[in-house]
């Protein structure tokens, strides 16, 4: 077995991605428009505007409120979905086909969905809240619930990971600690915070992982849904990098804030391989 | 009344997860003025009008200026290119992931390192690598090829099949493949006569599932896709017009391009957990 096999599958992507993205960040250091082909080195000054302007802040803001708020929903809901899958046998094999499905329409699809629903004119999750007499609430066009409102389509799209995640470290944990830990007299807090815990965590981490990456870098769904507005109230790290690039034509100087989104990227997830692998260590 | 509580809760998650669904396929079959009429109508005359707009290319109920949203292209875009980026995964993917598990490493560490590395391309966000991909592509005249989309995809497909099927090889007992080398089968035959007969329904739902996640994505061919190789992803935004936006067409859209992924949701359940987690999570 030679290793030179791994190799097609190593060149491929440095040739579309690693190379792209090293040029990317040279190009980052430069006055490159989309408009202007002729491209001369300016040094850091697309840095030091981007740490001076105030949407790129908000736009880091909204990046970490969105993944924060939608992470946050899904471990709940997942963890709840998850240990009722765990306690009823019968039907499971339905229900689990009907939680997948989410998870492999396209997400884009699944959020225009919810933009046809969420319409103030003639929207039905309006019309069905008009009967508990809520007024009727523009989910999408009002920045103070805009944010919240794609939070939830997320997790409307993402929960089902997360908890079908769960659910496979729960139907893997061992008998044996928790009788030996019933015959000990623990109570159940002991027994989860003991045994059910250390379990879980790896797996745990690993949803989280997957769930920080693809968050952060989220696009489609906000692009259908608000495109970034209303305001900038929406726009996060993803969005302010396309609307720079193409709106505003200034490719380096979007190029710099997609360098920042990769490095909290990259740093996030190097920080939860290393959780992950502590937490397996001493399984 | 335990069992109350669980079924209601199980009914209350389906009904949510399948609601946006049957939602947008009312939609799909209501004429345009029951669409928006100012209260949702749950009593109507369904019509295939849309659906039949949808390959025809005829805009019935309102009126539209000259460039149509052409459907069948759409998905006939997206099966060649998420096809043809599925196959040329699986063919640099396969070999890679089974000398990842096999062949020799100076330290375990270093074949994990290389493993890593690969999962690594699917991090980076989008638009970090798409933006000075597209200056690249200008200059290679790979804007709106599908070649040009196809090689993209890889930083999708790479990654997902070389981290699907390694753990699916690494199921398989390495002394196996210890006989067959005894019995005069070399490195090539034994794998495949050996490994893949035994992995082979592993490999299935890898390429199923390769083929769902570029089929979803929808950044890439935001940016260097174009007109002529657009697939549904991207296609389905054409139904939202500054004119007016065509609901009826644009559900049956949306429910057309999700049929495939929601039945192959039903039959890879068994393999779904291990796929969305690259293989990380078995059950």
């Amino acid at each position: 077995m030679k290793k030179w096999i791994i190799a097609p599958a190593i060149l491929v992507p440095i040739l579309v991605g690693v190379i792209p993205f090293g040029y990317g960040v040279y190009l980052s250091f430069t006055n490159w428009r989309l408009a202007n082909p002729g491209i001369s080195f300016i040094g850091l000054e697309n840095y030091f505007f981007l740490f001076k302007d105030q949407n790129f802040w908000k736009a880091v803001l909204v990046s970490f409120e969105y993944v924060g708020l939608a992470i946050s929903i899904e471990l709940a809901l997942g963890s709840l979905i998850a240990s009722l899958l765990t306690r009823n046998r019968r039907g499971q094999w339905f229900f689990r086909a009907i939680i997948i499905i989410p998870l492999t329409v396209a997400p884009i699809l699944l959020a225009l969905m919810w933009k046809l629903m969420l319409s103030t004119s003639g929207g039905v999750v309006n019309y069905f809240l008009g009967f508990l007499g809520i007024q009727p609430i523009a989910w999408l066009a009002d920045p103070r619930v805009a944010l919240t409102t794609l939070a939830f389509i997320d997790a409307y799209i993402y929960t089902p990971f997360v908890a079908l995640i769960l659910f496979a470290g729960l139907q893997s944990l061992p008998r044996d600690p928790y009788e030996a830990a019933l015959v000990d007299g623990a109570s159940p807090f002991d027994s989860f915070r003991y045994i059910t815990w250390p379990l879980m965590r790896p797996l745990v981490l690993v949803s989280v992982m997957f769930r920080l990456v693809i968050s952060f870098k989220i696009f489609d769904t906000i692009y259908a849904t608000t495109g970034g507005g209303p305001g900038t109230s929406t726009t996060n790290l993803h969005l302010w990098v396309y609307l720079n690039a193409f709106r505003y034509g200034d490719m380096a100087y979007a190029m710099a804030g997609a360098v920042i989104l990769y490095l909290i990227i990259y740093l996030l997830t190097t920080i939860f391989v290393r959780m992950w692998k502590n937490a397996t260590s001493y399984i | 009344m335990r069992y109350f509580f669980y079924y209601l809760m199980f009914a209350l998650i389906v009904i949510v997860i399948l609601f946006p669904m049957l939602w947008t396929f009312s939609l799909s079959i209501k004429t345009h003025p029951d669409i928006t009429s100012s209260v949702p109508k749950f009593i109507f005359k369904p019509t295939i009008a849309n659906y039949r707009g949808l390959f025809t290319g005829e805009t019935g109920t309102t009126s539209l200026p000259s460039s149509k949203p052409n459907f069948p292209r759409y998905f006939m875009n997206g099966i060649i290119i998420s096809g043809g980026a599925t196959l040329l995964a699986m063919l640099l993917g396969i070999p890679a992931a089974y000398a990842l598990t096999r062949a020799r490493f100076k330290t375990e560490s270093s074949r994990e390192n290389l493993a890593f590395t690969i999962l690594s391309f699917w991090f980076g966000p989008e638009l970090a690598i798409v933006l000075p991909l597209y200056q690249i592509y200008q200059r290679a005249g790979l804007i709106d090829t599908y070649l040009g989309l196809i090689l993209v995809y890889q930083l999708i497909g790479i990654p997902f099949v070389v981290w699907m099927c390694r753990s699916y090889f690494l199921d398989i007992p390495v002394s196996i493949e210890e006989a067959s080398r005894v019995d005069g089968c070399s490195v090539t035959q034994s794998f495949f006569r050996i490994v893949l007969p035994l992995a082979k329904g592993g490999i299935a739902a890898t390429a199923l599932l390769t083929f769902i996640f570029c089929w979803n994505s929808f950044v890439f061919a935001l940016v260097v896709g174009g007109e002529k190789t657009m697939p549904v992803t991207t296609g389905s935004l054409s139904f939202i017009r500054y004119q007016a936006v065509l609901w009826g067409q644009m559900s049956a859209a949306i429910i057309v391009s999700a049929l495939p992924a929601i039945i192959l949701a039903i039959f890879l359940q068994k393999y779904i957990v291990r796929g969305l987690t690259f293989g990380s999570v078995k059950e």
